[in-house]
């Protein structure tokens, strides 16, 4: 792994840089938290940009970039063609980045039908991830075998030494990127005394993660969430949910989508929409049978796609402890809570 | 290639099976082949798509069929198609029958309603190769008489060499000699013992879930008992999330599961 470092000062100038290889999109401070902004060569404060660079992940998941909300996927009778340009995105942590390959590569990307338009992007898209330097209260990728910083997964990522941000290649992608990068006359070598101060930085937040979540998930909960059948378990444990599906529609792991077709000419146009299984028709099928009709079998069914189909069918967790959904959350129902209780 | 794309197929035929059930003969272009045991999603222009098991056999080239209730919007809508009009298909998904590891066994095929729609394309795939087996057991259980789907072809299908046909209707009328009430009454005096068979069921979620207790009962190992487990398939190969049933997707581990795949579950019926 190649490495470099440029100085905190400099990081508009690697922004503006970056955005030759495609629109890009930055952490941007929004109140206490952080969103992906568009970048659009203004003026910007350094001092601003270094601190949200800083901060948890956006609000956003790295995911929405990959799948929108709602996109045309197909057309009747005639073909469907879509130009997708390359993007550069910047401050994804590890938490999302890793929802990314572990969940949404295993689901969109395997199996006997990839999603023609998901490879496209992951083909075309620079991910630049960022070190994790100050984990919040909602944070838990610690009990998830997680860290707060990732040496794989993405194009390039930034950590932190104390005057410079340390830019290490983590493919060819990152190659391609940091060659013209190189040009800029910004980057140097990356020293010890830079290693070791990111070193500490590392250890503090994981130092500081560790006194947030003290107590470790339970290791089979595949096997508890099999085995919690009764919906009055789930009706106690999420009974403050008011099913707004905030936590579903903000969840970086979530990735069911419907299709629907809106006449067009003598055809149709097809629409995949992101759908969310706290939603009342999710399992409905032609004939008005519902096997989610009932909302503990929805909450249950949310846990049981997560911690107990996922693990099973792909040897990973769904949830990586970003800790969206415990934010998101109108009734401040905390997931970590309910996986103890189980 | 982009999987969400279908294909064009002109209606063909329109086939009158009941008052709520008809059999739609398509032609897709490029044809659409497929095994016997995978679906297929089937759009009405416009209106929307649903997936379906071909009913007829997947050694006709050129056509397919699709028998199919009328029971929700894009049903309703696709009784109103005539021949000449054009529709549109993907696929096929699903993963196929395993026929090779049926060979030399007794293959009961229980089917209630509409369910022996699919049966119908395993049914003709075996009659391919109708030596290969010890008997292919037909059990068709409707409502009524009059709800009876292909009726019209069982006087041929009695005929067959190798084959046993029996049906019952739930509430039978002056002309009803055959049997009387749920499907499962078929299954008693079986004519051949459970453990040199296996059983292939489709039908209304509560038709399955008394049939597996019967075949159950009647000594059917779990893995023998091949079950329909056609859900809320929206993509049609294991991405929607939709059709997922414990760790598995009815679209691309189905839609015929076996029941050792699924018993532990609490009501997969549901």
């Amino acid at each position: 792994m190649r490495s470099f470092s440029f100085p905190h000062a400099a990081l508009a100038t690697f922004y503006k840089n970056l955005s030759e290889f495609g629109v890009t999109y930055y952490p941007r401070l929004s109140g206490q938290q952080t969103s992906y902004e568009l970048w659009q060569d203004e003026e910007l404060d350094n001092d601003d940009l270094l601190k949200a660079l800083k901060m948890v992940r956006p609000v956003e998941p790295l995911k929405e970039f990959f799948l929108t909300s709602r996109e045309q996927v197909a057309s009747f009778p005639q073909l469907f063609t879509k130009d997708i340009k390359p993007r550069v995105i910047v401050g994804a942590k590890g938490c999302d980045i890793h929802t990314l390959i572990d969940v949404q590569d295993n689901i969109y990307l395997k199996g006997d039908n990839e999603d023609p338009f998901y490879k496209e992007r992951r083909e075309k898209y620079y991910i630049i991830t960022v070190d994790c330097p100050e984990p919040v209260d909602t944070c838990f990728c610690n009990i998830l075998d997680g860290t707060p910083y990732t040496a794989w997964g993405g194009d390039l990522n930034i950590s932190f030494g104390e005057k410079s941000l340390i830019i290490d290649i983590l493919s060819e992608k990152g190659e391609k990127l940091s060659s013209k990068l190189s040009d800029i006359g910004i980057i140097k070598e990356v020293t010890d005394d830079e290693l070791k101060y990111r070193d500490k930085i590392r250890a503090n937040a994981e130092r500081k993660l560790a006194k947030i979540n003290r107590d470790m998930l339970p290791t089979d909960l595949p096997e508890r969430i099999e085995s919690k059948v009764d919906p009055d378990f789930w009706r106690k444990a999420l009974a403050n949910c008011v099913d707004c599906q905030a936590c579903e529609r903000i969840c970086p792991t979530c990735y069911c989508f419907l299709l629907y077709d809106i006449p067009a000419g003598k055809g149709f146009e097809r629409t995949k929409v992101l759908d969310f299984c706290y939603h009342a028709a999710y399992g409905r099928v032609g004939g008005g049978a519902n096997p989610l009709a009932n909302f503990p079998h929805r909450l249950r069914n949310r846990f049981e796609c997560k911690f107990m189909a996922f693990p099973r069918n792909f040897k990973v967790i769904a949830c990586t402890g970003c800790g969206r959904c415990i934010s998101a959350c109108s009734g401040k129902i905390d997931i970590r809570e309910v996986l103890r209780a189980l | 290639m982009n999987p969400y794309e279908p294909r064009p197929a002109s209606v063909k035929e329109v086939i009158v099976e009941t008052p709520t059930i008809r059999t739609f003969v398509l032609e897709p272009k490029p044809p659409l082949s497929f095994r016997a045991g995978q679906f297929v999603e089937l759009s009405v222009p416009g209106v929307g798509e649903a997936p379906f098991t071909p009913s007829s056999s997947p050694y006709e080239q050129k056509t397919i069929e699709f028998t199919i209730m009328k029971v929700g919007r894009v049903t309703s809508k696709l009784f109103a198609v005539r021949p000449g009009d054009t529709l549109a298909v993907r696929g096929p998904y699903g993963v196929p029958y395993a026929l090779g590891s049926y060979e030399d066994r007794h293959i009961l095929i229980l089917g209630g309603g509409v369910g022996l729609a699919p049966l119908r394309s395993l049914f003709l795939a075996l009659l391919h190769n109708v030596n290969a087996y010890k008997h292919i057991h037909l059990y068709y259980g409707a409502r009524m008489p009059k709800e009876i789907v292909y009726d019209r072809l069982f006087k041929q299908w009695r005929t067959l060499k190798n084959v046993e046909i029996r049906r019952s209707v739930d509430v039978g009328d002056k002309t009803w000699k055959e049997q009387v009430g749920v499907v499962t009454v078929l299954l008693d005096k079986l004519p051949f013992k459970p453990k040199e068979g296996l059983a292939v069921v489709c039908g209304p979620p509560l038709m399955m879930k008394f049939s597996t207790q019967r075949l159950l009962e009647l000594g059917f190992a779990d893995e023998d008992i091949y079950l329909s487990m056609e859900k809320n398939m929206s993509c049609g190969f294991g991405k929607c999330g939709h059709c997922r049933l414990g760790e598995l997707f009815c679209c691309k581990d189905g839609p015929v599961i076996t029941w050792d795949k699924i018993k532990h579950l609490e009501d997969p019926f549901v």
